[in-house]
């Protein structure tokens, strides 16, 4: 069952790109910081080292101790 | 806006969807033969079956005002038993010459085997010998590339099918170049984790067009809700697009394709 689910997941995010980039105003968007973070951790999720999850929300959480 | 379930299966679902879907203006829907979940023990249960969804589902249907229409067949899965399946394909003239009865659907393939392959050619030969639409079952997953290619193949080579005729059912990014390229109608369905999103349908309409489009829940006994054809006219609108287009796919579209041979009489 985890493979269903895992693989609707990655199949929802990629068509969620596709629509990204088919938009009237991909230029703007495309270069957006979050997507950058999503691409990143793309990345993360496809490498061998441990603790996935947690890297991730790191990667998309605002660094402890900066001013809001 | 009245809307039209063009698959759904519901032998398998309770009165209480038959509210829901009435009360979302659902006016006709149609239940395509397919797998019980269990293999049937004999061809008469298909008699059964096919006696169940022509003659008693209609009745539950019209309490809630909803038209309701079938297709008939021998499904991908049963069809490995060649013998079998011959003798079921065998008393379906008898069904398909009733009133509410679409055509011979939902055939297809399941796991690609040859005689899958063999008991689909010969429905599609017998759809043309009784004039018939054809709503086809694109295997699940990992199959469905492979055999959605090798039925578009057969009918493509086969030189007397018309691409206007035919269905091809449960069609996603994948799949869909081929068969909007072919001239086939395509349908697309809306399951919560196995098939398309909402979104993912949308994106799929805006990329090929409207033309020949058709969208359906295909509510059956797993995890499915018929609700999710209601939530993708939702997305689409949302999404902006205008309501003659909305209507065009949750309406018009299906209306057009299942009313070929006269038999969809629906509001």
């Amino acid at each position: 069952m985890y493979f269903l689910h895992m693989r609707s997941a990655l199949i929802e995010t990629a068509a969620s790109f596709d629509r990204i980039q088919l938009a009237d105003d991909v230029e703007a968007v495309w270069k957006e910081s979050q997507l950058e973070d999503l691409r990143q951790a793309a990345t993360i999720l496809a490498g061998d080292e441990p603790d996935r999850a947690a890297r991730i929300l790191h990667l998309l959480s605002v660094p402890a101790g900066e001013d809001a | 806006m009245n809307i039209i379930e063009p698959h759904v299966h519901m032998i398998a679902r309770t009165v209480q969807d038959y509210e829901r879907m009435a009360r979302m203006h659902t006016v006709a829907i149609c239940e395509p033969a397919f797998w019980a979940g269990y293999d049937r023990t004999s061809p008469a249960a298909f008699h059964d079956y096919f006696t169940h969804i022509s003659e008693f589902e209609p009745t539950r249907a019209a309490q809630y005002l909803i038209d309701h229409y079938c297709w008939i067949c021998i499904n991908p899965k049963e069809a490995e038993d060649v013998e079998f399946s011959r003798e079921v394909i065998s008393f379906m003239p008898e069904f398909l010459s009733k009133p509410n009865v679409l055509g011979i659907g939902e055939i297809g393939l399941n796991k690609n085997t040859r005689n899958e392959m063999m008991i689909f050619e010969e429905q599609v030969e017998l759809a043309l010998q009784m004039d018939q639409l054809i709503w086809i079952h694109t295997p699940h997953l990992q199959d469905k590339w492979k055999g959605t290619k090798m039925m578009a193949d057969y009918l493509v080579g086969h030189g007397g099918i018309d691409p206007n005729q035919v269905c091809f059912d449960h069609v996603e990014e994948h799949t869909m170049p081929l068969l909007h390229d072919l001239g086939f109608w395509t349908a697309m369905t809306v399951y919560p984790v196995t098939k398309n999103s909402p979104d993912r349908v949308i994106d799929l309409v805006e990329r090929y067009s409207l033309e020949r489009k058709i969208v359906d829940a295909s509510g059956d006994w797993g995890p499915s809700d018929p609700a999710t054809l209601h939530d993708t006219l939702f997305q689409m609108r949302l999404r902006g697009h205008a309501d003659p287009d909305v209507e065009q796919l949750f309406y018009g579209n299906p209306k057009h394709f299942l009313n070929q041979k006269g038999k969809f009489k629906t509001r």
